[in-house]
């Protein structure tokens, strides 16, 4: 017998491993299909996967400065509401030093005496504001307070204000007690040091916070204070004395007035420069994830389109192997 | 006699043709055996002293391509390697982990950047201190598994390495008692069909493990040589030696005599380079993994571990260090010696004293390893330090350059380059096995072939049976007279 054949297994093993390959392929892309992302990432990208996990870490660090930017915009804005409430106070008391005269009588500076002191008490609770229990203007101490009380700190300057022989010169050691060591930056000023210029992003622009030992914050309270003690010696002399006291009241009330906007303006600008950092860092989360996707995303159209073949194909194996199996010599036979 | 002669002959017809039958049934039932030749009977015309005298069986012949049987044993040793190569890196990518995902090694390190970011917004809050300190632990964590798997993946070639030896060594005492007794049956003219199919199957077996070539000797016997030269058959079978070790820790190698390596006959034979006198194969393979692939993948992850402690290890990062004194990451197992690099990714771990869980304190975070008492301060510097020091560029021992997350990822990335070149080999080496198998299973047994054969078998019976009738009615004729 010559050796004409053709072994049935060959037939088999042709068509088995066919339909697996169809039935792997038609596994991958339904797994494609499902979760939208290529199956395999390393093969799509050629191996050059350090590209893709360093777009994710950008992405990260871009949420996480993100949520630094929002952090330090809050503190920002309380710090600026702080200032208005400290600009209102000062305004207030240099109108109403403005009618002091040495005619007015001591209910009336009584009056005067007692409204300044609500505005220095309003101006250190404003300095004393917490945000989610974070003390803003004590520095690295957060569970602050950053000032003593009113009460301690006018009772204080009242002895200091008090040793002193004239208005001119009570003036000048009460602005001394607020820029002295031993003084307001011993009793008064109860926070820590200031917290580093914080960057807002990795070398980017940074942002500071201001505690309450800022110069200008120092001269509004010393202004505030000689406008709570103008009842208290040596202020209530009468006669010419008042007249300095006015004089010189009204020009610390300024040059205050003048640091306080100062100060409003750079945290004016840190607060554009935080609304920038948290759009940009938005902005940039936004389009990592774009660039990610565009990178890894299995398009569904073009992932469908594939299934589809492949079932057309797996469906023809089936089929002709149907047909094969019966397509034999014995069949003929029966 | 004439007449005796032709009944002689039509007998003969009969008989072969009976023999014909035997062999094509044999082969319609062994339509589905793996590994069974198709058995094919070679008639001749018998011939004595001049005179025709009918058919004859000469032999029972199996019909295989010995060449193409070879090239697939080949190529399936191959196969076997490549795939071995292919595992290994796969492992090896999942361990590193996918690029998108927040638990991958890269992932991990981008996350503990981010805390870091957070917590020093808000350096006084304890949750974002211990968000810190749990992305801290995760990167520990991948790093520790990565280093336990690889171990575990080098424990498992070696005990796979002690299974190969043994089974070599059985299928080839197997193979050597098949060669005995196809040798004795075949010199009493047995058909011998059986046990050829039989030792075909046990070199084939071999074949997985190592890259066999068979040369048939006298008597049916055959010898069997590895690829590259070395005697696994000739006569004697050869004896393979292997010493499993039952525990290997990263610094066990070879070469430091704590590993075994193989023996043929009591001679050490080295399977380097490219299998050595072994040949390319599922052996070569796990030798290659214990021995090579596994201690550079280690390597790699421990130098990241080194860089990683050696990043927080500085007094300018964190004041209450002192010099040379590890930082955040430590040694588990004692001051951090940089020059014990080996095995350093599974001995990484969290400082314990920033470690709640084991006695420490979430603030020494914010205020210093060695800090001794909490000063209470919203102090964002040293998390600062600690972002700057994961973000310097760094350049390691193996040229790579780059901030932390930057070289887990290129590590990554080279290793799944490696599994795609493997992809790549296993892939051609497959197609062509399919090919090879393909081909050799064409000659295999087609029961169309058969069913055809029988027909014409049963043909021939007939009409030789008709014969002996006619025969027998000429004789009847003669003794009537």
């Amino acid at each position: 017998m010559s050796s004409l054949s053709f072994g049935d297994l060959a037939q088999a093993f042709a068509q088995k491993s066919r339909i697996s390959n169809l039935k792997s392929q038609s596994l991958r892309l339904q797994a494609e299909l499902s979760t939208g992302q290529k199956g395999d990432l390393a093969k799509h990208l050629s191996g050059a996967t350090d590209g893709l996990a360093a777009m994710e870490r950008s992405r990260e660090l871009a949420a996480g400065y993100l949520k630094l930017s929002k952090d330090f915009a809050i503190r920002s804005d309380i710090r600026q509401n702080a200032l208005a409430v400290i600009s209102t106070g000062l305004e207030g008391l240099g109108q109403t030093l403005a009618t002091l005269t040495e005619n007015t009588s001591p209910n009336d500076r009584e009056r005067m005496a007692t409204s300044a002191k609500a505005a220095f008490a309003e101006a250190i609770a404003a300095l004393n504001t917490d945000v989610t229990g974070r003390a803003i203007f004590a520095g690295t101490r957060h569970n602050g307070p950053a000032l003593a009380n009113a009460e301690a700190m006018l009772s204080q300057l009242e002895l200091v204000a008090s040793a002193a022989p004239t208005s001119e010169q009570a003036i000048t050691a009460i602005a001394d007690w607020f820029a002295s060591p031993s003084g307001f930056s011993a009793t008064g000023y109860l926070g820590a040091a200031p917290l580093p210029p914080q960057a807002l992003a990795a070398g980017g622009p940074s942002v500071a916070e201001p505690t309450a030992e800022h110069p200008a914050l120092r001269r509004s309270l010393a202004a505030l204070a000689i406008g709570a003690l103008i009842d208290k010696p040596p202020f209530n002399s009468p006669g010419a004395e008042t007249i300095r006291l006015r004089t010189g009241g009204l020009d610390a009330i300024a040059k205050a007035k003048d640091g306080v906007t100062d100060l409003s303006a750079l945290i004016g600008i840190d607060q554009q420069r935080l609304e920038k950092s948290i759009s940009q860092h938005q902005a940039e989360s936004l389009s990592f994830e774009q660039a990610i996707a565009n990178l890894i995303s299995a398009d569904p159209a073009t992932t469908a389109v594939e299934l589809e073949s492949v079932r057309v194909n797996l469906e023809t194996v089936y089929a002709v192997t149907a047909r094969l199996s019966k397509l034999s010599l014995a069949e003929y036979l029966r | 006699m004439s007449i005796i002669a032709a009944f002689n002959n039509a007998f003969s017809g009969m008989s072969a043709g009976s023999k014909l039958a035997e062999i094509a049934s044999g082969n319609i039932a062994n339509a589905l055996t793996e590994g069974y030749a198709r058995r094919e009977a070679a008639l001749t015309s018998r011939n004595i002293a001049g005179n025709g005298m009918g058919v004859t069986v000469v032999s029972v012949e199996r019909q295989i391509d010995e060449g193409l049987l070879q090239d697939l044993r080949l190529s399936q040793a191959k196969v076997s390697a490549n795939q071995a190569r292919l595992d290994f890196y796969s492992q090896i990518e999942s361990l590193y982990g996918n690029p998108t995902d927040e638990q991958s090694l890269a992932g991990s390190v981008a996350g503990l950047e981010r805390t870091l970011i957070e917590a020093a917004a808000r350096p006084e809050s304890v949750a974002r201190l211990s968000l810190v300190a749990d992305s801290a632990k995760q990167l520990v964590t991948g790093l520790n598994n990565a280093a336990d798997q690889i171990a575990a993946l080098r424990q498992n070639a070696d005990r796979a390495i002690a299974h190969d030896v043994e089974t070599l060594n059985s299928a080839l005492s197997n193979a050597r008692d098949l060669n005995l007794k196809i040798r004795n049956l075949q010199a009493r003219g047995q058909d011998v069909s059986g046990l050829l199919d039989q030792r075909q199957q046990v070199i084939d077996q071999i074949s997985l493990i190592v890259p066999v070539r068979a040369l048939q000797r006298q008597n049916g016997e055959v010898a069997l040589f590895t690829s590259t030269g070395a005697t696994l058959l000739d006569g004697k079978a050869a004896v393979f030696g292997f010493e499993p070790t039952p525990l290997i820790t990263p610094e066990m190698s070879m070469s430091g005599g704590h590993l075994s390596g193989l023996t043929i006959n009591g001679q050490p034979l080295s399977t380097a380079p490219n299998g050595g006198r072994l040949g390319e194969g599922g052996l070569s393979s796990h030798f290659l993994l214990r021995d090579t692939w596994a201690p550079l993948a280690q390597a790699e992850i421990d130098t990241l571990a080194r860089n990683l402690i050696e990043r927080f290890a500085n007094p300018s990062v964190d004041p209450t260090l002192a010099p040379a004194e590890a930082g955040l990451f430590v040694d588990q197992t004692g001051p951090f010696d940089p020059a014990n690099e080996t095995g350093l990714a599974a001995r990484l771990a969290l400082s314990s004293s920033v470690d709640p869980a084991r006695g420490g304190q979430l603030w020494r975070l914010r205020d210093g390893i060695n800090a001794g008492t909490e000063p209470g301060l919203a102090d964002p510097e040293i998390l600062n330090g600690y972002l700057t020091a994961l973000q310097e560029k760094l350049t390691l021992s193996s040229g790579q350059n780059g901030n932390f997350a930057n070289l887990i990822a290129q590590s990554a990335a080279g290793n799944s380059s490696h599994r795609l070149i493997a992809e790549n080999d296993v892939t051609q080496q497959s197609s062509r096995t399919r090919a090879l198998t393909s081909a050799l299973l064409e000659s295999g047994v087609d029961t169309d072939k058969e069913m055809q054969d029988l027909m014409l078998i049963e043909r021939a019976y007939a009409a030789n049976a008709r014969v002996l009738q006619t025969i027998d009615q000429m004789l009847g004729t003669i003794l009537e007279i």
